[in-house]
């Protein structure tokens, strides 16, 4: 199979605050995934916002600063951003793009998905009803945590929140059932996050 | 040419087409090689503004688009009854388990029903007329009418046998009938006059059917701010209340929640035909990750469904959960196209929107003459429990009830959380005149008693909160008990006890009349001069379990019996002792 290069774009036509805004593209749809190339050889990320005629308006992860219009290379990926999915991720630290963070290799997996996720037929859906062990006595006991449901953890700056959740994270098991703990730091700080992963390694 | 149509711009929901010749505004556009649903919502030069209904990643500027040149519709027939569907009304039973972009706008109709004729060729037939009827579960008698501004004579009739949705079922003066029928979501659907006069819609909850009675073809808000039991008493509403059909939107909610309603719906045995409720509900399920632009369409298919019904001559319910995820879907999409925000950013249209949406309730002579009703109940979450909020404040001027659950009643495990002093109901008088010429004349005095000894009793509970409860006369101190008699013995209502999760009119009725006699008989003992102390300390268990123990309005009276006779000893009791002080 010969994996054809990604056609780039050239034309910059602006860059402002997260913004990129780049010309002349053709064939690229909203949310896509792009990829933008510095002349250093540094790689930044970023997602369609906006597709109006011949001009892509992308948002770029890592800010723009050092982006010049006459050097950045754009590409686009043809879908909305998918990952590569599998067990190949059980063990892993990645960054929110799924790039590995951990220093291994990068995560491999058969098939890939939209991170956007698809909506769940409400109707194939099955009322919650088996709990989730989570060896917190307060929350077993009295506010348990059950499999299929979403629980919000209110807190205030100063509170051990942090602490509590990657104790959850540590200790929540389904009574023997095949369990996996998916733990997503946003915005912590580096102390923080390298105390959650004190705790679940 | 639509064939040259061309989308130029992408932005979430918002999709610009070019060469777009012909459409009009809310016609349905097809966009994009998947044919992603949309619809029209501002035409400028020969740039066509689209909203989409679905999620469009992958769409790109130079993508075909196609108007279909009809505006958004619901395909209606006797396959609704029982079936969920999404916003657009497309049947989510038997569709895949990942709800992917680009699914067929066209509803399965493969179900086979039993078709009886009411006209022969040669009859005249106008707006409304009768054309047929199907055999459906659920004791309700489904009509086929004739589309409305159709009339004509009839050139052919289908004879009596099994039908399936796309059959034609009559020709009049050479147009087909179907047995489904499309009708464009937004248009209420035509009727021969509003009704006067009201009848109550008996929902089952005695705060509601006692204090704020809905009457059928009213509307009714829900406001109240998390976790204060909005979806528990609409749930509740949607499984007794006795309408014909009922039409549950759950729009934006949790799809947990939504599984646990379909669940019980699929569970409930309907106490009218002795089959499942779920045969005569139409549920459509637009959850918080489906499509937002679709939820916006949700609510409108569900008014029209309910009107379909109501056609035919049914009472009909619809209940909306939750009207703020709706306004919120008005909200992302004006602020994407570039709308100016009116307050909190919601578009200036709110108001007149939730108008159109509340206004289409009503009790009506159908085209047909006979006589259906729609009742619309619609929850509103407010942000952080605020109550001036748009939604809210513009919602309390085109409903009729309001019933407004407070986050204090909630906590304390009061179900339904209804707040007396913040809810109303603008037909108390007309549903007072419907139970006086049912029987009850003294349904209004009743009503009128309780409102009063509760708001008394919420004062005075309010100024022996900075005196002491010592400090007030024996009189205030009973009001103060006869307030929680009837908070606890006629307000609360126990969603999980078989008695006591629906509650007949009789039976509501006797509660209140036992609690208030209690209420009198404490306030009589007061005056004759016993200390308020020992009536307080009485054990009223008797009038305050009747609403769990007691099935029938008959088995209310005896423990309304039992109490007063035990009050009476106890008047008794006191005297006796007082003489004896006196002899002594």
């Amino acid at each position: 199979m010969t994996i054809w290069a990604r056609r780039e774009y050239t034309d910059v036509a602006e860059l402002r605050g997260p913004l990129l805004v780049v010309r002349g593209v053709t064939d690229v749809g909203w949310d896509e995934f792009a990829t933008i190339r510095m002349a250093a050889g540094g790689l930044r990320h970023g997602l369609v916002l906006e597709a109006d005629r011949d001009l892509a308006v992308v948002q770029v992860f890592e800010g723009t600063e050092g982006l010049a219009p006459a050097t950045a290379r754009v590409a686009f990926s043809g879908s909305p951003l998918r990952i590569p999915v599998g067990v190949g991720w059980l063990g892993r630290v990645c960054s929110g793009r799924g790039e590995p963070v951990d220093g291994g290799p990068p995560v491999m997996g058969e098939v890939t998905m939209p991170v956007t996720g698809t909506p769940l037929n409400p109707v194939l859906r099955e009322p919650p009803a088996e709990p989730v062990l989570t060896g917190i006595s307060v929350i077993d006991a009295l506010t348990t945590l059950v499999r299929g449901q979403k629980l919000p953890l209110f807190s205030v700056a100063g509170l051990p929140h942090l602490e509590l959740a990657a104790q959850l994270a540590a200790q929540a098991s389904a009574g023997g059932e095949p369990f996996s703990v998916v733990f997503a730091a946003m915005g912590l700080t580096h102390a923080d996050a390298a105390a959650v992963r004190a705790i679940l390694e | 040419m639509t064939a040259a149509a061309r989308v130029a711009r992408v932005n979430g929901p918002l999709v610009e087409v070019e060469g777009l010749a012909g459409a009009a505004m809310s016609d349905v556009v097809e966009l994009g090689e998947r044919g992603l649903a949309g619809e029209v919502v501002a035409i400028r030069g020969d740039v066509t503004t689209v909203q989409a209904y679905e999620y469009t990643g992958g769409l790109a500027p130079g993508e075909p688009a196609r108007s279909l040149g009809v505006p958004l519709s619901a395909r209606l027939g006797p396959h609704l009854l029982g079936g969920i569907f999404d916003g657009l009304l497309r049947p989510l039973t038997g569709a895949p388990t990942w709800l992917e972009p680009g699914r067929s706008r066209e509803s399965a109709t493969g179900r086979e029903f039993r078709f009886t004729p009411e006209v022969a060729v040669g009859a005249a037939v106008g707006d409304g007329t009768c054309l047929g009827s199907v055999a459906v579960a659920g004791g309700i008698g489904y009509r086929v009418l004739s589309p409305p501004g159709l009339s004509g004579t009839v050139e052919e009739a289908r004879p009596a046998g099994l039908v399936d949705g796309d059959s034609v079922i009559a020709v009049v003066s050479g147009v087909a009938v179907r047995l489904v029928s499309d009708w464009p979501v937004r248009r209420p659907r035509p009727y021969q006059r509003r009704l006067e006069g009201a009848a109550p819609l008996l929902t089952g909850q005695r705060v509601v059917d006692v204090l704020f009675p809905v009457t059928r073809g009213g509307a009714a808000a829900v406001p109240g701010g998390f976790g204060t039991g909005k979806t528990v008493l609409l749930q509740q509403i949607a499984k007794w209340c006795d309408a014909d059909v009922i039409v549950y939107v759950g729009c934006g909610e949790r799809g947990n929640e939504l599984a646990d309603l379909l669940a019980e719906l699929a569970e409930l045995a309907d106490p009218r035909s002795g089959g499942r409720l779920a045969e005569r509900t139409v549920v459509i399920a637009n959850t918080s990750n489906m499509p937002m632009m679709a939820r916006e369409a949700s609510i409108y298919s569900g008014a029209t469904v309910a009107e379909y019904f109501r056609d035919m001559g049914l009472d009909t319910v619809v209940v909306a959960d939750s009207t703020s995820r709706w306004a919120e879907a008005l909200r992302e999409f004006a602020s994407r196209s570039g709308e100016l925000p009116a307050e909190e950013g919601y578009p200036a249209s709110l108001s007149s929107a939730l108008a159109a949406f509340y206004e289409r309730a009503g009790r009506v002579i159908t085209s047909e003459g006979r006589e259906g009703s729609v009742t619309i109940i619609g929850a509103v979450s407010p942000a952080g429990g605020d109550l001036t909020e748009p939604v809210t404040t513009y919602t309390q001027r085109f409903v009729r009830c309001l019933w407004s659950l407070d986050r204090d009643l909630a906590y304390a495990r009061h179900y339904p959380a209804v707040s007396w002093s913040g809810s109303f109901s603008r037909d108390v008088d007309a549903v007072a005149a419907w139970h006086a010429g049912s029987g009850d004349p003294a349904w209004a005095d009743r009503r009128g008693r309780l409102a009063a000894v509760l708001a008394d009793s919420d004062r005075l509970s309010s100024l022996a909160e900075l005196l002491g409860v010592t400090a007030l006369p024996p009189a205030e101190r009973v009001t103060i008990l006869a307030g929680r008699l009837i908070r606890e013995g006629v307000l609360q209502q126990n969603a999980l006890s078989p008695v006591d999760v629906y509650c007949d009119t009789a039976r509501a009725v006797a509660l209140a009349s036992a609690v208030l006699a209690v209420a009198d008989r404490c306030q009589a003992l007061a005056n004759r001069g016993v200390p308020a102390a020992v009536i307080e300390e009485e054990d009223f268990s008797p009038v305050l379990r009747a609403r769990e123990d007691a099935a029938t309005a008959d088995a209310v009276a005896e423990c309304e019996r039992a109490m007063l006779a035990r009050l009476d000893d106890l008047g008794r009791q006191e005297e006796r002792t007082r003489e004896e002080g006196g002899v002594g």
